[in-house]
Formats: C-alpha cells, sequence, structure tokens
C-alpha cells in the first residue's frame, strides 16, 4: 500500500512538473515570437529600443526556461539577442534583421520539441 | 565546476531515493524488469552529469517515471499470476527425482558445467545426492537433497536442541538499537541491567548482540574482544 502510494504521489508530481514545463515553455515562446514580430515589422531605425528591452526580456526569461530547455539553445537565444543589440548600435540591419529570424527559428523549434507528434515522440 | 558538483548531490539524493522506492533486493537477487530498470536509472542519471547542458529535470523525470513503471508493474505482477508468468518467467525443475532433465536444461540455456558449479555452490558435489533442483527466476539454484544424504537434524535424533533465537544487534558503535530491544521485547531499562552487570555502558561498547536467552556478545571500542 505504502508503495502504491509513493506511485500515486510520484505520478502527480511527475505529470504536473511536464504539464507546468509545457505551459511555461509555450508561453514563453509565444512572447518572443511576439516580441521578435514586432521588431521584424519595424523599420532599422525604431529597433533600438525592442531590441534592447528583448535582451532584458530574454535574460529574465532563461533562468526558468534552464529548468526544462537544453542550455544551449538558451546560451544562443541569448548570444543572439546580444547580437541584435550590438547590430543596432553599429547599424547594421542585416546583422539585426538576420538575428531576430534565427531567434524565431530556436525558439520555435524548442516549442515544437515540446509538442506532442509522432515525430518528436520516435 | 560548482554545477557539477550540486548535479552530482543532487543526481545521488534521488536515485538513492528511487532505488529505495523500489524495494530491497540485491543484483543477483532482482526480476528482470528489476535488473533492467537498475541499469536504466544509473545510465538516465549519468547524462546530466556528463552534460551539465541537459537540464536536470529532464533525467529527474525520466528516473522517476521508471520508479513508477516498477511500482506499478509490480503490484500488477503481485495481483496476477500470468502477467508474473510473462514478467518475470518461471523456475524450472532441472532435476526430478534424482535425475537430470536434459530438455528442462536446453530451454533455459543452462550447460553441464553451469549446473555443476551452481551445484557446487550450494555445497554438494555429488549429483546423486539430489533429489530435486530448480533454476529460479532470478538465476539462483534452488536445491533438494535426497534425505539420506542430506544432514540429520536434532529432530530426527530425537534430541532436544534448545532454541536462543535470533542475535539481535542492541548496541552498535555506541548507540542503542531501540528496534532490536523491541524484537526481543526488551527495554532500554533491561539493557542497562545487563550492561551493569558487565560493568561497561552503551558508549564503550562497539558491538553487542543478545538473544531471547539472554546471551550476549560485546566488543569494546577500540580494544580486542
Amino acid at each position: 500500500m505504502k508503495r502504491l502510494i509513493a506511485a500515486a504521489v510520484i505520478a502527480v508530481l511527475v505529470f504536473t512538473v511536464s504539464y507546468v514545463g509545457m505551459i511555461i515553455i509555450n508561453s514563453t515562446a509565444k512572447e518572443v515570437e511576439e516580441k521578435i514580430e514586432e521588431i521584424q515589422k519595424l523599420s532599422f531605425e525604431d529597433t533600438g529600443k525592442k531590441a534592447e528591452d528583448f535582451f532584458y526580456f530574454w535574460e529574465k526569461k532563461r533562468e526558468l526556461m534552464a529548468v526544462f530547455v537544453n542550455h544551449e539553445k538558451i546560451d544562443e537565444i541569448g548570444n543572439l539577442a546580444a547580437r541584435m543589440v550590438s547590430a543596432e548600435r553599429s547599424k547594421n540591419s542585416t546583422d539585426l534583421f538576420e538575428s531576430a529570424n534565427e531567434i524565431l527559428f530556436i525558439i520555435r523549434g524548442i516549442a515544437e520539441d515540446e509538442s506532442f507528434s509522432l515525430y518528436t515522440l520516435l | 565546476m560548482l554545477k557539477v558538483i550540486v548535479r552530482t548531490i543532487l543526481m545521488y539524493i534521488f536515485v538513492s531515493i528511487s532505488v529505495r522506492l523500489m524495494g530491497k533486493r540485491q543484483i543477483g537477487d532482482m526480476q528482470p524488469t528489476e535488473l533492467v530498470v537498475t541499469l536504466l536509472i544509473s545510465e538516465i542519471a549519468a547524462i546530466p552529469l556528463q552534460d551539465i547542458s541537459q537540464p536536470i529535470s529532464i533525467g529527474l523525470v525520466a528516473i522517476f517515471m521508471l520508479v513508477l513503471l516498477e511500482i506499478l508493474a509490480s503490484v500488477i505482477i503481485l495481483k496476477n499470476l500470468r502477467l508474473r508468468r510473462i514478467f518475470s518467467g518461471k523456475s524450472v525443475a532441472i532435476i526430478k527425482n534424482g535425475v537430470i532433465d536434459q530438455k528442462a536444461m536446453k530451454s533455459v540455456r543452462l550447460t553441464v558445467f553451469d549446473l555443476v558449479e551452481m551445484l557446487r555452490m550450494q555445497g554438494v558435489f555429488e549429483l546423486d545426492d539430489i533429489e530435486s533442483a530448480f533454476l529460479e527466476v532470478n538465476g539462483n539454484l534452488s536445491v533438494r537433497q535426497k534425505p539420506k544424504k542430506a544432514p540429520v537434524t536434532p529432530e530426527q535424533l530425537e534430541i532436544d536442541a534448545p532454541d536462543n533465537g535470533i542475535p539481535m544487534t542492541v548496541i552498535s558503535d555506541g548507540t542503542v538499537v531501540d528496534s532490536s530491544l523491541k524484537f526481543l521485547n526488551l527495554t532500554r531499562d533491561d539493557l542497562n541491567i545487563i550492561l551493569k552487570k558487565e560493568n561497561k555502558t552503551a558508549r564503550e561498547i562497539f558491538l553487542m548482540t543478545l538473544n531471547k536467552s539472554g546471551q550476549s556478545i560485546i566488543i569494546e571500542r577500540d580494544q580486542k574482544q
């Protein structure tokens, strides 16, 4: 009986943590997509503050994301966010929008990895 | 480096809890599913330690899922004989009425050398001495000797053998083991009376065993027996 209770507690813990993780990843991915798409719609001259905001936004989110996502991917997004800021300061529009695209690509990949599909399961 | 230290401590704690939850078994006594789960847990636990870019939660979730499945499987197997046979297999009679069943040996891929070795480990050196032998699901061999070859018991000799009971460890490295005293229906006061007779205190004792007849063995700390 004790072991069954332990098993039930473990099941609840595991599924809760997984479910919460899935929600966190999906909501963060959505936020990142919205912010990046906003930047992409702007002209280069107006991207300065948004790029910086995104950098600090990601700095706040990365710790929580690190609990559920591969740290290399998180670091990559962080590096790309820094690259966006430096591209804006050095007036390099190509670099800025390229970095934005890459961030979108990575974050969509992270969200897809969390989704339930035959591809991700196998 | 600090990351590795913290992760190692966390994984050690969680793996210990997991193994504890799975129940007490030695490697040699494990059912096939238990052995598989134990091996998998050790592999999974190593991943976040070797690759610190992997989130530790992935390893922990996988380990706890394995433990959960093992507990559920063990409960189901307990209730269902047919499933038990599927998951754990069944014992096979290798020797029946003193005769080796060669077909049974082939079915479990047991060679003659394996059989003789296992018998030797059971203290049996003559095949003629054996009435039956079973290969158990955990790979151990259970042997029953022929009555004429089996060791004589006091009952057969009509000797009244005293039953002193099992010796329990009541003091371990200076600490009194209350559960052992409870098993012997004794209290700490009873123990203190015994210690007083020996002119000792619990703290001076490395090991003390006691049986229900009151016979004790005392080994003092940092001294010879």
